[in-house]
């Protein structure tokens, strides 16, 4: 038999599903369309399956999740439905609940987190539940494993036994008129499309076009309906959707008045609450926001990261010259000892010496997001990104940008509207991602070592107010319209998990790592080899005759009105289109420096203005190819990666910006030109 | 160039050839950056019951 897990977002449904399934799942995606499937066997129920559906509100067809969610209880006909309810939120996941009874399926309601309203204070009457909705209702809790037995074990008694909710009637009045004639009035048609007459009638009394054109009703027969909704709204003095919608939670209001006994606030809500109305507070809630990204930044660039890197710069150094004198020692051939020292060693070695910066950064970002800061953030940052054309919804897969584009644009298949998704996925590579760390931490210690912190600061700050001027422009031209309404749940503030804190920094250190030791490994690799022979494959003694000097010159001119014309900067940047990080070794690898002499090494190349410029330039150019696979993916576009991908070019002028307010004020121009 | 020289060599050899399969078996993967991914769990699930199969 096959179960269907249904409920609202963040009622513990995944958390249930992992209980129900154990490790025995399978991932793939709903047909046609960007919504994940997971597909699972019931533990100790061999040949009876679960699918978690996606997290929905109602069976309205506004939204992909909601569409599907209802295709798939329709036309799969699934055996018996497990409707998970979060206990401590009764009455809004009850709408849900009383939506899928009308589909008439074998169902059985779990009611999730009680130990949450036990402990609050709270109890719930189960067999007046149970005897109103007219389904078993089962109490659980999915996070503990309580309970879980017997709701596997009710819900493959109610399946096999086909038991159907044994009452869908929950109107009076003029809904309850309205629903039943419409029931009557388009019968044969729903039983044509195999849908129960009832579900049918309620869909089209709320106006649901596709359930509408399924039935394919004859012109006198949408007439009559229309006739009957517009007499029920005369009768209410209300739409259709609220006459429902206030039938439905009057029915809720009465049965969740006769069953259950409210907890008490909990004291984690009451402190949240407190805690809000500082941090939201509509005057404070930004600069409070902004305060707390400068600090973390300081801490990260300024003090911990940056002490930490240059503790792993020199180990890589010393482990470098070791490994130097060992193989002297043994009589490597000196092309062999080039490629191991300076080629592998120097580039690899370059880039990891960044780890601890992006560890400590994602350190402070993981506590903010485990406490439920970052939920807020979004919510603050709603009315801001919709002058933008955007909701707060956005601001997620934005923030998630800030470590890598590419899951950040696979994140936006969580926004409804898909003029929102493309428009967020367009801007997201704006959010200056992680990769980008090594190259403005190498210049910043070279260029700018006593502001660090400030110019980091200064480059995310721009990358962010180029990405708000893209947005207008994009709002302007290609995505006209107002972004969807954004409804959102704020968590209760918590003491972030250590556990998951240290995860989320093994899993970032560990993908870095991974970065490390196969794309920069293979691409320094061939900068060497690039640079350390000539078209004929000779051993050059210096690196002005290399293959790659001649690709590096080839290229210059086209950066040369941005200040950084040299060849070793020009090929540095290509190099980046592979991986971001790889510029950082490809200049280690050209400039035969290690970490150490990296800050001279890089001052025969740039100056501090054309340093700047560069890290502009880094900031607003191309992102990796990773990336631009992922729009072309995501917007099932390759017209859309080639936009990505030139739309930007026109933003590399802003590189010239530092030049021109350099001149403004009126410094040696011989400075503004390498 | 001697034993030790070739040694070497094949070991990088290996290396990058190990390095490009990675990169190709994964190429349509996200790319990374798993712990900011909200489908990260999905992805680990997904590589679990593949390398199961």
């Amino acid at each position: 038999m096959m179960f269907a897990l249904a409920g609202n977002q963040n009622c513990g449904k995944t958390t249930l599903f992992n209980q129900l399934t154990g490790s025995n799942q399978h991932v793939g995606n709903f047909p046609g369309v960007t919504v994940e499937s997971k597909e699972g066997v019931i533990r100790g129920y061999k040949e009876n399956t679960v699918v978690d559906l996606p997290g929905i509100y109602s069976l309205s067809p506004y939204t992909n999740e909601e569409i599907v969610t209802r295709d798939f209880l329709l036309k799969n006909k699934p055996d018996g439905i497990i409707n998970i309810v979060d206990a401590t939120n009764i009455e809004r996941n009850l709408y849900l609940s009383m939506q899928l009874i009308e589909l008439h399926i074998p169902m059985v309601i779990a009611l999730n987190m009680m130990d949450e309203v036990r402990a609050n204070g709270g109890t719930i009457k189960i067999d007046k539940l149970q005897e109103e909705l007219g389904v078993p209702v089962v109490p659980i809790s999915a996070s503990k494993n309580e309970g879980i037995d017997e709701l596997i074990d009710t819900a493959v008694r109610t399946a096999r036994n086909r038991q159907y909710p044994r009452r869908q009637d929950f109107c009076s009045g003029a809904v309850h008129r309205a629903i039943h004639s419409i029931a009557h009035l388009v019968e044969d048609h729903a039983e044509r499309i195999q849908t129960p007459p009832r579900f049918a009638a309620t869909k089209l009394v709320e106006g649901d076009e596709p359930m509408r054109n399924a039935l394919n009703l004859s012109e006198n027969e949408k007439d009559m309906v229309e006739h009957t909704v517009s007499e029920m709204e005369h009768e209410l003095d209300t739409d259709r959707e609220a006459a429902l919608a206030d039938m439905r939670y009057t029915f809720i209001d009465h049965l969740c008045a006769d069953s259950v006994v409210k907890c008490g606030e909990s004291k984690e809500h009451a402190r949240s609450v407190k805690i809000d109305n500082l941090l939201t507070n509509k005057y404070l809630a930004i600069p409070i926001f902004l305060l707390i990204m400068m600090t973390i930044f300081w801490l990260t660039f300024g003090v911990i990261g940056s002490f930490l890197s240059d503790l792993l710069s020199e180990g890589i150094d010393l482990l470098t010259a070791v490994v130097s004198d060992a193989l002297t020692a043994y009589g490597m051939n000196s092309v062999v000892h080039s490629l191991v020292i300076d080629g592998i060693f120097a580039g690899v070695g370059s880039v990891l010496s960044f780890i601890p910066t992006i560890v400590v950064l994602f350190f402070f970002l993981s506590i903010l997001e485990d406490s439920g800061y970052m939920a807020r953030v979004a919510f603050v940052m709603d009315k801001l990104l919709r002058k933008i054309g955007l909701s707060g919804r956005s601001f997620v897969p934005m923030l998630i940008g800030f470590g890598c584009s590419v899951p950040a644009i696979m994140a936006t298949r969580t926004l409804s509207s898909e003029r929102d998704r493309k428009m967020t996925i367009l801007l997201t590579p704006y959010m200056s991602c992680s990769a980008k760390l090594p190259i403005y931490g190498m210049f910043t210690m070279a260029f700018f070592p006593e502001n660090r912190a400030l110019v980091m600061i200064g480059l995310y700050v721009l990358g962010m107010a180029v990405g708000i001027l893209m947005g207008l422009l994009l709002k302007g031209t290609l995505f006209h319209g107002n972004p969807v309404p954004f409804v959102m749940e704020l968590p209760n503030y918590r003491l972030p998990s250590p556990k998951s804190v240290c995860m989320l920094l093994w899993d970032k250190a560990k993908d870095f790592l991974t970065r490390a030791f196969t794309v920069i490994f293979v691409a320094t690799i061939v900068i060497w080899f690039l640079q350390s022979f000539d078209t004929r494959l000779n051993p050059v003694s210096s690196g002005e005759a290399s293959m790659l000097a001649g690709i590096g010159r080839w290229i210059a001119p086209v950066f040369a009105p941005l200040g950084f014309g040299d060849w070793r900067a020009s090929t540095a940047l290509l190099t980046g289109f592979s991986a971001k990080e790889a510029v950082v070794s490809t200049f280690a690898v050209l400039t035969g420096a290690n970490t150490a002499n990296m800050p001279s090494a890089l001052a025969s190349v740039f100056s501090p203005l054309t340093a700047f410029s560069f890290l502009v330039f880094t900031l607003l150019y191309t992102p990796c190819v990773a990336a631009i696979s992922a729009v072309r993916r995501e917007m099932n576009s390759g017209k859309a990666a080639v936009g990505v991908v030139f739309y930007r070019q026109v933003l590399l002028g802003l590189s010239r910006l530092p030049f021109i307010i350099w001149g403004c004020c009126l410094c040696d121009r011989e400075d503004m030109i390498l | 160039m001697n034993g030790i020289d070739f040694a070497i060599l094949a070991i990088i050899f290996v290396l990058v050839v190990l390095a490009v399969r990675y990169a190709w078996n994964h190429r349509n993967s996200c790319g990374g950056n798993c712990s900011g991914c909200s489908h990260s769990q999905s992805c680990q699930n997904l590589r679990d019951h593949s390398e199961k199969k």
